[in-house]
């Protein structure tokens, strides 16, 4: 058994912490995990990548193209930019709050529709869409797309890791604001 | 914490595997400049140094951090040096002459490799630099192997008396999984501070040329010591069975692991964990009960070369593939090991269907909104837009992108300043280069010298943000304390230049642009100029007043008087800058800007305020009092 995640964002949402927090959680279940992260050319505002991969025996880090069970985007044309990873029957969880990159502010170059993307997705499996950024900003800051994100990717994860496993992976690797981070996660879990 | 635990199991990235794996092995010294994929090492093991007495710098470059290590080891001590793979290139000259001369302590030297080019200027494969110097390689392929392979290394090297290579790739380094804890060495869990003795022996430590001609044979000698340290430790294991063999390592064995499972067919596996010297009578063995063979390894056909040679010599005839049905650039993954095996065995080639990404809006690597290094990249092209500009490694290499676009060039560590010498001379014009400070200090300062002594027409602006930025906010001579948080002399670079001889020095802030164009108008009546931009990483520095509950600044656009002419996108391409097509107005994002007022120093319609606590605009956006504000972000940073 191998279960492929692929998370995706831009620099600075917390993608690699999610993935961290999966892989812990999936250990603490007794699984093996290989949580394979990119470190890019800068800290910030750049596409970034991050895969989790649950298996009973020791396996890559990374996931193979068109191969991907769950795909998690904390943007959404980071959804999209990652669609080689999909197959049929690819889950996705979508942030639908959009960052828009430099490029798309110069010349020419048009940010595509959300709801397009959507669609596009669609056509390969469940997307569950809904705007992180909002209901982390009710929370009290942006920094909670984060587990919030996280939250509705561990309820779809459910048979294969507990949400008991991932709570207590959180209080592991987040230290600071613990209460709102868990009040984020539950919000994303009962999405 | 759990990392310094002594039995379980725990997530670690490869690299933190690795620190961890040198504290079991009670490492004395761990010395390190940072550069990814290796920059965790020194990171995890400095994070702990002061809990286990081990030694951690950051020095200013790889060859003075081997220097310092090979020094622990020559006084007895165990020492670990890290370093990307390109940062072997510049400890190279120490590296070679130590390969004669050897270890007294175990010595490992870590290259962390970077296939694919994640973040790289090249992909060179290290597992030859081990074959060029006559030492030993060791090749993990998961985070426990790379602890194992850490501990394993310094007796290797003790063992010998060889210094023991430890090459890792991206995909080791920076993958997470889980690690087997053992016991800590004895002195790291007392939490004391080793100390060696020095014991001269001058055939061994002088390398004169009559000592070095001794010590040579002594390279050979130790290779052959390895062998039989590999074999006595069970290092390189033969798994599965069938006439088809497979010869691979490090990560690639899992990709041959994952792809034989899938095809369902059986291969006999000969997974090697020290590449070199390469076991030849091991190789010969296997191979002969085999009827084709296919290499599996990232980049050069370093193991192919050497099994072929082997069949040669030995006169079998059994078939070999590896490159020539696997490609010699970029990172290996699944498919297209998938795809040799099938192709090696007959098979039909399986294609994945792989959906295509559209055409969208790229996101590559930017500099971070209220980045000071984009106020230089957009006065520099002001001043002087006809200046061949080179620049360097660091976050500023990001420079080059749209709508920036203000460097030409961009080799290697340093390399803007002697590539600069050399281009005023060969253009008869002046060159306006931009360093790092980190990157000044590592191999800037003997080519400044090199442009003053023999006068280059050079300005050389120095970003100095007080931090090494890109590989994660590692300390550095501009930075006033050490890798372990001791306070340490903050060396102004100004100053410096100043005794090395430049014609015309001036430190900056960079925050002020017609400051920061005066100095680059000045600068370019000198010869050699000098101008050193300071401001701290804006990145470090928000979350250093985050931290300290002290206002963040923030700008925001006024709708109405903004005309949608897009000068601030074009000039200064900030993220936080967002426009809008169909309103045809710039807003910011408030959770993006971190007030650092470029834009609203550019904006011709002076349509760009700061938001009081108060919540009133504030348009007049450059007082005293805030160039005082900028001057104490730079001053009282940590």
């Amino acid at each position: 058994m191998v279960f492929n995640i692929v998370l995706s964002g831009v620099g600075g949402q917390g993608i690699l912490t999610a993935a961290k927090i999966i892989g812990r959680a999936a250990v603490h279940e007794g699984h093996y995990a290989a949580v394979g992260e990119i470190h890019g050319l800068a800290q910030r505002g750049g596409s970034v990548i991050g895969f989790v991969r649950i298996s009973d025996e020791e396996v890559s880090s990374t996931v193979p193209e068109a191969s991907a069970d769950l795909l998690v985007a904390f943007e959404p044309l980071e959804a999209i930019r990652y669609v080689n990873y999909a197959k049929k029957g690819t889950k996705f969880v979508i942030n639908t709050s959009p960052i828009v990159p430099v490029s798309a502010n110069l010349g020419n170059v048009v940010y595509p529709s959300v709801e397009g993307i959507r669609e596009q997705l669609q056509s390969f499996g469940p997307v569950s869409a809904f705007d992180a950024l909002e209901i982390a900003k009710e929370i009290g800051n942006p920094i909670y797309v984060n587990t919030i994100m996280l939250g509705k990717a561990s309820q779809l994860l459910s048979e294969l890791v507990s949400r008991d496993s991932v709570e207590r992976a959180i209080r592991e690797s987040i230290s600071r604001d613990l209460e709102n981070n868990m009040a984020a996660f539950d919000r994303g879990y009962s999405l | 914490m759990a990392f310094l635990d002594e039995n379980g199991v725990e997530l670690l990235l490869g690299n933190e595997a690795i620190a961890r794996g040198a504290f079991e092995a009670d490492v004395a010294c761990v010395s390190a400049y940072p550069g990814t994929p290796s920059s965790e090492i020194p990171e995890v093991a400095a994070k702990y140094a002061k809990n286990t007495g081990v030694y951690v710098e950051y020095s200013t470059n790889e060859k003075v951090a081997m220097e310092v290590a090979i020094a622990y080891s020559w006084s007895g001590l165990r020492a670990m040096v890290t370093m990307k793979h390109v940062g072997l290139n510049v400890a190279a000259d120490t590296f070679m002459s130590v390969a004669y001369q050897g270890a007294v302590g175990g010595m490992l030297v870590v290259s962390a490799d970077d296939p694919g080019m994640w973040s790289s200027q090249n992909e060179q494969d290290n597992r030859l630099f081990g074959r060029f110097a006559g030492v030993p390689v060791l090749v993990p392929g998961t985070p426990q192997e790379a602890k194992d392979f850490t501990k394993l290394g310094f007796e290797l090297s003790e063992a010998t008396g060889s210094l023991v290579l430890l090459r890792t790739t991206t995909r080791v380094s920076h993958t997470r999984a889980p690690v087997k804890l053992e016991a800590l060495g004895e002195g790291v869990r007392k939490g004391e501070t080793k100390s060696g003795k020095f014991q001269s022996n001058p055939t061994k430590f002088i390398s004169l040329p009559a000592n070095a001609r001794r010590n040579h044979p002594e390279v050979l000698r130790r290779l052959n010591d390895a062998l039989e340290f590999a074999r006595s430790r069970g290092l390189n294991r033969v798994i599965g069975e069938g006439d088809f063999g497979i010869i691979t390592e490090g990560v690639e064995y899992l990709y041959v692991k994952e792809a034989l499972r899938d095809l369902g067919v059986s291969a006999k596996i000969l997974k090697l964990d020290m590449v070199y010297p390469l076991d030849e009578e091991l190789v010969a063995e296997f191979c002969s009960t085999c009827t084709s063979v296919l290499v599996v390894e990232e980049l050069e056909p370093f193991i192919e070369d050497m099994v072929k040679s082997i069949l040669f010599d030995r006169g079998l005839n059994v078939t070999v593939h590896g490159k020539d049905i696997l490609p010699r650039v970029d990172e290996l993954g699944y498919w297209k090991v998938r795809n040799a095996i099938e192709h090696a065995l007959g098979l039909s080639l399986t294609k994945p269907e792989v959906s295509q990404v559209p055409q969208l809006p790229p996101r590559p690597p930017v500099l971070c909104p209220g980045c000071a290094h984009r106020n230089v990249f957009y006065a520099v092209k002001k001043v002087d837009r006809s200046a061949v500009k080179p620049s360097d490694i660091g976050c500023y290499t990001l420079g080059a992108m749209e709508p920036l676009k203000a460097i030409d060039t961009c080799i290697a560590m340093g390399a803007s300043v002697g590539l600069s010498s050399g281009l005023a001379k060969a253009q008869g014009n002046r060159v306006v280069a931009t360093i790092g400070d980190s990157t000044f200090f590592h191999t800037g300062l003997p080519a400044l010298v090199n442009a003053v002594y023999n006068k280059a027409r050079l300005t050389l602006v120095v970003l100095d943000n007080r931090i090494t930025a890109m590989t994660g906010h590692q300390p550095n001579p501009s930075t006033g304390f050490t890798a372990t948080g001791e306070v340490s002399p903050n060396l102004d670079i100004a100053e410096i230049a100043r005794a090395l001889g430049a014609d015309y020095v001036s430190s900056v802030d960079p925050y002020d642009l017609s400051e920061l164009e005066r100095a680059l108008r000045e600068a370019a009546e000198h010869v050699v100029s000098v101008v050193v931009a300071k401001q701290p990483c804006a990145l470090l520095r928000a979350s250093l007043l985050r931290q300290k509950k002290e206002r963040i600044p923030t700008y925001q656009v006024d709708a109405a008087k903004c005309t949608g002419c897009r000068v601030c996108v074009n000039l200064l391409g900030c993220p936080a800058l967002v426009f809008d097509r169909e309103a045809k107005k710039v807003s910011i994002n408030e959770d993006l800007c971190t007030g650092c007022s470029a834009c609203a120093q550019v904006c011709p319609y002076n349509a760009i305020y700061e938001v009081l606590p108060d919540g009133s605009k504030k348009f007049d956006v450059l007082t005293d009092e805030v160039k005082e504000r900028w001057q104490r972000w730079y001053s009282t940073l940590f």
